[in-house]
């Protein structure tokens, strides 16, 4: 059986799995539970200042009957004295000696501030911290929150006072509102962050409802920008992770958050380069009992790998991510329809005739049965008709046998820029 | 475009090729490519034609024309 454990700077847990700092790991009472039930760490309801929260906070999208594709807060951190939450972290850890528990932490960014907190955390024997510059809304107007974390120099700076008395690791939680995600990385590393953590939530507005015109949610009739998070922000997520894998200046552990519903996106994330993931909405949406099919998911998948840890995923396709311009030009693939699975449906045609190369053909056979083919010289190999396709295995994206050999659009202008000069050096 | 416009630019290019012609400046522009051919050592019969433009204006032949270029450059090199 694979070795599920995983370190992440120092910090130590049974599995790659922990809750992301949000309502499920808001009290001693919920997280203990879930330890209980199989996670492997938690990272607390952020603490700070107790704030006060307005009531109807949170709004989702349901798409074509999947409830909570995406999911919106307009909730900020911990509502409770730091005493109390205290009490419960040392109370936890002492019953769960072996799991993670990280304080998540946010308050104005001065020095003194930082320091009080830190020090006041760290008695409680809490395995790391985690600084949230990533909440986009209600801190963020106090200068906290998003508003800090989208300076890169008041990351750095803020990161540096943390590190000056934290004698526990510490983690950099960073904004997704912002245009480079590695700008802020690189000035949580060069503050001193032992790894960094990401995303927290995306700017939102979920919607307006269309028979009164109120903003979703709101509080007596006003609405306020939320954060976005869930399955939907998976893609954003994973990227940003990615990139700050590959950056060659980013050399500390990411732990990787954003609509982590299932063992299936943790591989992802870890062979992104996350050590280890958090999870949020999809506790929000079917509790804590979900790890028990991650845990077993991910044993089955590294067990049929042959793959002795987890740890052994991290950054493991991280090479394979490039920029556009090293693709090679020359690979092709093409749509090629299954008829014998097809159900005519006609889904693939429109989307080839409308919104791509029109080249699937409407014929008919001997016995004036209709069906589909592309014409694979002029199929550009989108993949659009087979992402429209509604039957699994009626349309399969082949790779074409090579014409000429691999060239990026890095080599040929770097060729026709060589012809250049030598066209001039000739003259 | 369709392959058969490809088919038609790659033609012209390969007929050029293999009457001697090297790739010589590739020019490009919001109509396309404009790929300047030359014969490195003007046979008597070229010598009237020593340089030949062609406009190319598919996608894949402008693929195609840059494949060329490369391994004309990898084998004068
Ligand atoms: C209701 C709610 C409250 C949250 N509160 C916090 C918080 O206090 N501190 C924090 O760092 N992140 C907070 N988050 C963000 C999550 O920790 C996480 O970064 C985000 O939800 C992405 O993960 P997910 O897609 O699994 O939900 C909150 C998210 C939600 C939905
Ligand atoms: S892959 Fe794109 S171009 Fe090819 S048949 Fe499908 S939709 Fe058309
Ligand atoms: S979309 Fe799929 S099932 Fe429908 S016609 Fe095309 S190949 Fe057949």
């Amino acid at each position: 059986m694979a070795d599920l454990s995983m370190n992440l700077a120092g910090i130590k847990s049974p599995n790659p799995f922990w809750l992301a700092s949000a309502p499920p790991t808001n009290s001693g009472y919920q997280v203990q539970r879930a330890f209980e039930a199989g996670w492997g760490g938690a990272v607390w309801k952020t603490l700070g200042e107790p704030i006060l929260n307005v009531s109807s906070r949170f709004a989702a999208i349901s798409f074509n009957g999947q409830r909570i594709a995406g999911f919106n807060n307009i909730e900020l951190i911990t509502d409770r004295p730091l005493e109390v939450n205290l009490k419960e972290i040392y109370e936890t850890k002492k019953r769960f000696p072996n799991h993670a528990i990280i304080a998540s932490l946010m308050v104005e960014p001065k020095r003194e501030k930082w320091h009080e907190i830190v020090k006041r955390v760290q008695d409680v024997g809490v395995d790391g911290f985690e600084l949230n510059f990533g909440c986009p809304h209600g801190m963020a107007e106090r200068g906290m929150g998003s508003a800090s974390g989208q300076v890169p120099e008041l990351v750095e700076k803020q990161t540096y006072w943390v590190k000056e008395v934290a004698e526990k690791p510490v983690i950099v939680k960073l904004t997704p509102n912002i245009t480079d995600i590695t700008a802020t990385a690189e000035a949580a590393v060069q503050g001193g962050a032992d790894a960094i953590s990401m995303i927290n939530t995306i700017n939102s507005l979920m919607g307006v409802d269309l028979d009164t015109w109120h903003i979703i949610p709101h509080v007596a009739g006003k609405g306020a920008h939320g954060g976005y998070c869930g399955p939907a922000v998976k893609p954003i997520a994973l990227n940003m992770v990615a990139e700050c894998a590959r950056h060659p200046r980013i050399n500390v552990p990411i732990s990787g958050m954003g609509g982590v519903s299932s063992w299936k996106e943790a591989v992802e994330f870890m062979l992104m380069g996350a050590t280890g993931v958090q999870v949020c909405t999809a506790v929000m949406h079917h509790g804590f009992r979900i790890i028990e099919d991650m845990v077993e998911g991910l044993q089955h998948y590294l067990d049929s790998k042959g793959i002795a840890s987890v740890m052994d995923l991290v950054g493991k396709a991280v090479h394979r991510y490039s920029d556009w311009g090293n693709l090679d030009l020359n690979y092709k693939v093409a749509a090629r329809i299954n008829t014998d699975v097809c159900i005519n449906c006609n889904k693939c045609y429109i989307a080839c005739e409308d919104a791509s190369h029109q080249c699937i053909d409407r014929l008919a056979d001997a016995t004036g049965r209709e069906y589909l083919k592309v014409r694979e010289e002029d199929c550009v190999g989108c993949n659009l008709c087979s992402l429209v396709c509604p039957v699994d295995g009626a349309i399969d994206m082949v790779e074409l046998p090579r014409e000429c050999p691999p060239m990026t659009w890095n080599e040929r202008q770097a060729a026709i820029s060589a012809l250049t000069v030598s066209n001039a050096e000739a003259k | 475009m369709s392959y058969q416009e490809f088919l038609v630019e790659r033609e012209r290019m390969d007929a050029l090729l293999r009457r001697g012609y090297v790739i010589k400046r590739v020019h490009e522009n919001l109509s396309g490519a404009f790929i300047e051919f030359a014969l490195p050592t003007p046979a008597a019969s070229e010598l009237k034609q020593p340089l030949q433009t062609l406009h190319i204006q598919t996608a894949d032949a402008r693929k195609y024309v840059s494949s060329l270029l490369i391994q004309q450059m990898k084998r004068s090199s």
